[in-house]
């Protein structure tokens, strides 16, 4: 039994595929085959790069129609003026889709906000006056009648036939849409959507993820429009409307976002509903709505999600499903934690006069650091004095307002935070900064970013390349996780991790991008004193390793007993420099925590509470 | 010449409405972060249930704004109820965007059972008949448009400014968490920010649609139109919608008048995709710093 379920379980998937490419065989319904199925393997492979952009980055493109005409147009016109091969004009649209995908890409995805969504809109509405006006290319409102069918020599792909060539290319397409959502690059779309300056600051470039997810998805949109073409070997502009932009929106997450079952159930929907409710048809759109809002805020995982749920739910009464198979991973200690980066002797991080404003605040004013490798520098300070400031400057979130930042020789002041933490400098945050939906795993998956080398096209044909780098960061990752003492808790959501583990969980994260420099932004905020100890002994043992540490912290005794240089700051300033006798007896360090009219204490000022 | 005056008076009159929506938008993304995408559809709302006010009702054109206004504040409560605070208490980007467009095609769908799918005259206040002002030909309703536009930004402007309620908006602005500590009432501010800019739309309709025919369409251009305004003047930025407003106004009178009628929509866009690589926080804004 248990054997029949194994089997069944592996090859139920392949055999589905296959049960659904002999449909025609079953039947023959020319509506059926052509008008419905042969378009929903169309629009699904429009769906699923749109997943890319809204399910996986976070982002929403309404114009998605438009793109679908750039393909639609640019493949009909080819082969219609210019008797081009078919195959070659499709790749045209596919290629034009892109395209239109950078150039609206690169200026809508600088800034995160509702700018994409407002460009495509704005693109969408471009393309359909472009296809109505420009009469001498496009036919106008005429369309475009004459494109010759689909056939070479004995080959046809009219009628039912066509569904043969969309099929095959829907499972393509979906099974590229999947191995790139599986691999780091899907990772890096999700953090950057979950939480954009954590991912940045981890090493990945938002823009680039963004602006490949944007192209990849303009790229499928326009493969469909170069498919569409045949659908009726006639398109005209009233398809391209701004409503097919919402329907694919609507399939989407009607289906549910981030599924292949869910693209394909959303799409297969949205084409055969309207047939449903032809009695109500002057109601459609008022329906549609309403079938998107209710299942944004009442089934958000959509359709697929909640068949999932119910199937799962069945079944596990029945047979008992296998525990989720968590990945055997290697032990930890054959793997290294942590890759030393060759360093120029000297100074790891020097900065000289570094200085912000915010409009008329000095945040932080002059300031010079001196940090050195395998050493603890701490930087304290009261509430407001710059501290975290300085972080953000260090660590490329700032731009400094005059001064230097030298790391390794090496300029980095105006250097956007994934170049600083590819360089070498990790950083926690002070409100810890985790990627909450992901797995623990996959969070520190995100700082072994920088690990994978192997481009697009590794990810896409699931090369041998991809799979070895993949295996190797998920060992390193399992080895990180045990170093922090997080070890059996990699599957777990980040989200419901206690908070003192998440604190960890940063710490491993930010191991993981082999800094020579990691910037602690109070690590032991809020812990209980039994986490404070652990955090400490991490701190001894990233020291071990050799990497510099930049520490802000305002538990007093943590500062003292570990640091081995300590900088005081005062509203932005450096009041106090030195060994952490020295600081504790300076008078002005005293006069900033204490107050100037107190009497000068003995000994350390204690903890300082926020 | 007088040609030439008579096209910038009427870029001048449609950039005004297009001035108005976005200040809409402003007024909203600055409270919660969001604007709305149905905004265009709220202004045709208003337009059509001008109309019945105005020739069904007899109320006459004042009574059509004042019925626009009410419908208008209805709405604004109705989408910040369903639409916007569902997507904030989730902080999903994806879900407002999403929810007000849902709206938008349920507006407009509902806009087409209650008052058919044909585009009807709305018959204009100070009649259609141009005024001859030093050679040049002035619509009255142009004029109307520019000046009552003109005085509902002065009016909710210094509103902003100078009253208590005002000073709460731009306290939500400014800093939701410290506006709640000194006992602002955010979601409150929230929702009367949704319900002055759904209002502020559906008055527009009622003055822009003696310009143009009333129906069901007649929203979807001009509220994507907004959206290139607000990001070109800058999203934060009401002397930006004005500027940006009138900038685009005018290029499509002139892109009509020189270049061809059936491209009179699209400086507009160009203008917002040449802002978002140029100058992205818009000409108006200012970049702001986000905290970490």
């Amino acid at each position: 039994m248990a054997r029949f379920l194994s089997i069944w379980r592996r090859s139920r998937l392949p055999l589905l595929v296959a049960l659904c490419f002999c449909v025609p065989f079953v039947t023959s319904n020319e509506y059926y085959v052509h008008s419905v199925l042969s378009k929903v393997c169309i629009y699904t492979i429009v769906i699923a790069g749109l997943d890319l952009v809204v399910g996986y980055s976070g982002d929403v493109s309404v114009g998605h129609a438009g793109l679908f005409a750039a393909g639609a147009y640019t493949t009909a016109i080819l082969v219609w003026r210019l008797a081009l091969p078919y195959p070659l004009a499709v790749l045209a649209g596919i290629a034009m889709g892109a395209l239109f995908g950078l150039l609206l890409g690169v200026p809508a995805l600088r800034l995160s906000g509702p700018y994409l969504a407002v460009a495509t809109i704005a693109f969408g509405l471009i393309v359909q006056t472009f296809v109505n006006e420009a009469v001498w290319l496009t036919n106008g409102s005429q369309g475009i009648r004459d494109i010759p069918p689909l056939v070479w020599g004995r080959l046809s792909f009219e009628g039912n036939n066509f569904y043969f060539l969309v099929y095959p290319l829907m499972v393509l397409s979906l099974l590229a849409v999947h191995r790139l959502a599986r691999s780091y690059w899907g990772r890096a779309f999700e953090a950057l959507r979950e939480n954009t300056v954590a991912a940045e600051c981890s090493g990945v470039s938002r823009y680039r993820y963004k602006l490949g997810a944007f192209i990849l998805s303009a790229a499928l949109a326009g493969l469909g429009g170069g498919l569409f073409v045949h659908i009726d070997n006639y398109i005209g502009p009233p398809t391209f409307s701004e409503q097919l932009s919402i329907l694919f929106l609507i399939a989407l997450i009607f289906g549910g976002t981030r599924s292949i079952a869910g693209n394909v159930l959303g799409t297969f929907l949205v084409i055969v509903l309207p047939d449903v409710f032809n009695p109500v048809t002057d109601y459609q759109l008022m329906i549609f709505g309403g079938l998107l809002l209710f299942t944004l805020y009442f089934v958000p995982q959509g359709l697929a999600g909640l068949l999932g749920a119910v199937g799962r739910r069945l079944l596990a009464g029945r047979f008992g499903e296998p525990p989720a198979a968590a990945a055997p991973v290697p032990a930890g200690d054959a793997v290294a934690v942590h890759r030393a980066r060759p360093t120029a002797g000297g100074a790891l991080l020097e900065t000289q006069g570094l200085t912000v404003a915010f409009g008329g605040l000095v945040a932080v004013s002059a300031l010079d650091l001196h940090l050195e490798p395998g050493r603890v520098h701490a930087l304290i300070g009261p509430n407001g004095s710059g501290k975290s400031t300085t972080v953000n400057l260090l660590s490329g979130l700032y731009r400094p307002t005059a001064g230097a930042i030298r790391f390794a020789g090496r300029e980095i002041g105006r250097l956007p935070p994934d170049r600083v933490s590819r360089l070498g400098i990790a950083r926690t945050f002070q409100n810890v900064a985790l990627f909450g939906d992901m797995s623990v795993l996959d969070n520190v998956l995100i700082g072994l970013h920088h690990s994978f080398g192997g481009g697009l096209l590794h990810v896409l044909l699931g090369s041998g390349r991809a799979r070895r780098e993949e295996t190797a960061a998920r060992a390193r990752a399992q080895a990180l996780l045990e170093f922090v003492g997080l070890g059996g808790l990699g599957g777990e959501r980040a989200r419901s991790l206690p908070y003192g583990k998440q604190r960890l969980l940063e710490i491993a994260r930010a191991l993981a991008q082999d800094p020579a420099l990691i910037l602690l932004d109070e690590p032991a905020a809020g812990l209980t004193s039994a986490e404070i100890a652990a955090v400490d002994g991490l701190i001894g043992k990233l020291r071990g390793l050799g990497i510099g540490i930049l520490l802000i912290e305002h538990h007093m005794d943590l500062v003292m007993s570990i640091s081995d240089q300590v900088t005081v700051l005062d509203f932005g300033q450096c009041i106090a420099a030195g060994k952490p006798s020295e600081v504790q007896r300076d008078e002005r360090v005293i006069a900033a925590y204490l107050g100037a009219a107190a009497p000068a204490a003995p000994g350390a000022p204690g903890v300082v509470h926020a | 010449m007088t040609d030439l005056a008579q096209l910038i008076l009427s870029g001048v009159a449609l950039g005004m409405i297009y001035a108005l929506l976005a200040f809409g938008y402003n007024i909203t993304y600055s409270t919660s972060r969001t604007i709305n995408f149905a905004q265009g559809e709220f202004l045709m709302l208003g337009a059509l249930t001008g109309l019945t006010c105005d020739v069904r009702l007899r109320l006459g054109y004042l009574g059509a704004l004042a019925g626009a206004a009410l419908v208008g504040a209805a709405l604004g409560v109705l989408l910040e109820r369903v639409a916007i605070r569902p997507a904030l208490r989730t902080g999903s980007t994806v879900a407002w965007v999403l929810a007000t467009v849902a709206l938008a095609i349920v507006a407009r769908n509902a806009a087409e059972r209650i008052w058919g799918t044909d585009d009807t005259l709305f018959p204009a206040p100070l009649g259609s008949d141009p005024l001859q002002i030093g050679g040049v030909r002035v619509l009255p309703q142009e004029l109307l448009v520019i000046a009552a536009a003109a005085v509902i930004m002065l009016l909710v402007e210094a509103f902003r400014r100078w009253s208590l309620w005002g000073r709460a908006v731009t306290a939500v602005a400014a800093d939701k968490d410290a506006a709640a500590l000194v006992g602002i009432n955010v979601p409150v501010v929230i929702v009367a920010s949704f319900v002055l800019s759904s209002a502020i739309a559906a008055v527009s309709g009622v003055l822009v649609a003696p310009l143009t025919l009333a129906g069901p369409t007649m929203g979807i251009l001009l509220g994507t139109k907004a959206y290139a305004v607000a990001i070109v003047g800058g999203l934060q930025s009401g002397v930006g919608v004005v500027v940006g407003g009138l900038l685009i106004g005018l290029c499509e009178q002139l892109t009509a008048r020189y270049i061809s009628t059936g491209y009179k929509d699209t400086p507009g866009f160009v203008l917002l995709i040449l802002i978002l690589l140029i100058k992205p926080s818009g000409l108006f804004g200012r970049r702001s710093i986000e905290k970490v």
